[in-house]
């Protein structure tokens, strides 16, 4: 299975939450990084190097947005997935002008939910397959 | 008279590439209409994104719109074609979705326009998941 050449941090603050997705990318991904809030995301971030961000939007200390923005300028082609319901459409377009191309849809459905992920995970071979012919 | 039939040969060749780019532009355009409604209001917004994706100026988007309406081809059909056209080259078929997905979020990612790419996205890339 493809995911499981991959790593992903997951970021979400509400526990049952947090604990049901856990488990199921901990069944499909070769390591899985979880934090509870953008800030620990974001040191987490730095300290790991996830292949993939998975995020929530609204979480104490540091939104999904801020993390997402402050990870984009650390690494622009860095893919990164936000869980939205599509029902803030201000999140959404300061989302898409930080350059987050991935939207997960709430509730989860599981066939959306692994499609999109393995389209960022092609998206990653693609661009390393190109960094690897170039040089 | 060989020159003459290496003329027409290459004549007919060019005519064929011209009438296939075409083919190809009218299917990009039409999945791109399929994930957003482009009025001639928005017509505007998306005109950068379609001379710089698709080597499409205004003018040219406004004919292919018009050969839309008249356009019995599915949506299936145009995925099908375009994946041929693209050799069904994952790396090609990425690089289109990315386009398509610039428009799908071009607008600060609306849930229909989303959910439309995401539902062309996965017919395109089902047998490489």
């Amino acid at each position: 299975m493809r995911l499981k050449n991959f790593s992903i941090l997951y970021v979400e603050d509400e526990e049952t939450t947090q604990e049901l997705i856990t488990e199921i990318l901990e069944a499909s991904f070769k390591e899985v990084f979880v934090a509870s809030d953008g800030e620990e995301g974001f040191a987490l971030y730095k300290d790991k190097s996830p292949d993939i961000v998975l995020s929530d939007i609204a979480m104490p200390n540091m939104d999904g947005l801020e993390m997402s923005e402050l990870i984009k300028a650390l690494h622009p082609e860095q893919p990164i997935a936000l869980f939205t319901a599509f029902s803030q459409s201000a999140y959404l377009k300061k989302a898409a002008e930080i350059g987050v191309a991935t939207y997960i849809l709430k509730p989860l459905e599981e066939e959306q939910f692994f499609n999109s992920l393995n389209y960022m995970a092609m998206e990653l071979e693609m661009s390393r397959n190109e960094l690897q012919s170039k040089g | 008279m060989q020159e003459n039939l290496r003329k027409i040969s290459d004549l007919i060749n060019n005519q064929n590439e011209v009438e296939n780019e075409k083919k190809f532009k009218v299917a990009s355009a039409s999945l791109v209409c399929s994930i957003v409604d482009i009025n001639n209001k928005d017509a505007k917004k998306y005109c950068s994104l379609f001379e710089k994706n698709f080597n499409l100026n205004k003018d040219e988007f406004e004919e292919i719109r018009k050969e839309l309406d008249n356009n019995e081809l599915t949506i299936d059909d145009k995925i099908t074609y375009i994946k041929e056209e693209l050799n069904n080259n994952s790396f090609e078929i990425m690089q289109f979705l990315k386009i398509l997905n610039k428009f799908a979020i071009a607008d600060g990612c609306k849930k229909e326009s989303y959910l439309e790419f995401e539902k062309i996205r996965d017919k395109f890339l089902k047998e490489f998941y």
